[in-house]
């Protein structure tokens, strides 16, 4: 099991954002999240979208991308993509600012994590959460930090 | 009673929806077995109550007097206020 939320060493700016279908595939190809899921996940996201809607936006703002063990996940990695730019999920909780994705190669690591996530925010305040977690303002650029 | 929390792909949403099902139910004092599935393979025999957000309520096949649905699913004091409501119904 984890013990405590990894820290996020590692940030790299993002320009411009499109769409969300933009959002997903900078998300994937960045440099920061590469070696940690095979390419092949973005066309799953993408088609999952597709078929039954906008289901990785889990609360206002804020956006989860679950690549599970069986997704051909290389390594442990709680890559945060932050967007100063609103962008458009086609949701009810649009418009989303912050996407999220948990990558774990073990199951039950990848459950532990996830409930880390969840655990941090009782009121369904993630973001707020993170700010104070990241120790620098969010929201006045758009980039992706990661473990 | 058997509640089920139902996402798009029965591993990561529904399983925080589980979560914050069992909490939500400790705080209104009701005994479940609470459990979680995909969108797929979801029956109505699986459960007498389904808890899903609602883009997977429109694609459900359940009636609508059995989902419970849930805007941010990582909120539990927003399941304890709709399960609250549907118990009070």
């Amino acid at each position: 099991m984890l013990k405590q939320y990894p820290s996020f060493p590692y940030i790299q700016r993002v320009e411009q954002i499109k769409n969300w279908q933009q959002v997903m595939i900078i998300f994937v190809q960045l440099r920061l999240t590469g070696k940690s899921i095979k390419s092949r996940y973005i066309d799953c996201l993408l088609q999952v979208h597709q078929d039954i809607g906008p289901y990785s936006v889990i609360a206002p703002q804020i956006s989860m991308l679950n690549a599970r063990p069986e997704d051909n996940i290389l390594a442990q990695k709680l890559p945060l993509f932050i967007m100063q730019q609103r962008i458009d999920f086609a949701s009810e909780n649009d418009l989303v600012n912050l996407v999220l994705m948990l990558t774990e190669k073990d199951y039950s690591l990848y459950l532990a994590m996830l409930l880390q996530v969840v655990g941090r925010s009782p009121d369904g305040n993630i973001l707020g959460s993170l700010s104070n977690l990241l120790r620098f303002p969010i929201l006045r650029r758009s980039y992706i930090v990661t473990n | 009673m058997k509640i089920m929390a139902v996402c798009g792909s029965g591993l990561g949403s529904s399983f925080m929806m589980e979560m914050n099902v069992k909490k939500a139910l400790a705080k209104l004092g009701v005994e479940a077995e609470v459990g979680h599935t995909d969108l797929a393979s979801v029956t109505l025999d699986d459960a007498d109550l389904f808890v899903m957000a609602s883009d997977m309520a429109a694609s459900s096949s359940i009636p609508a007097e059995r989902i419970v649905i849930v805007k941010n699913i990582v909120s539990i004091v927003e399941f304890e206020e709709k399960l609250r409501e549907y118990f009070n119904r």
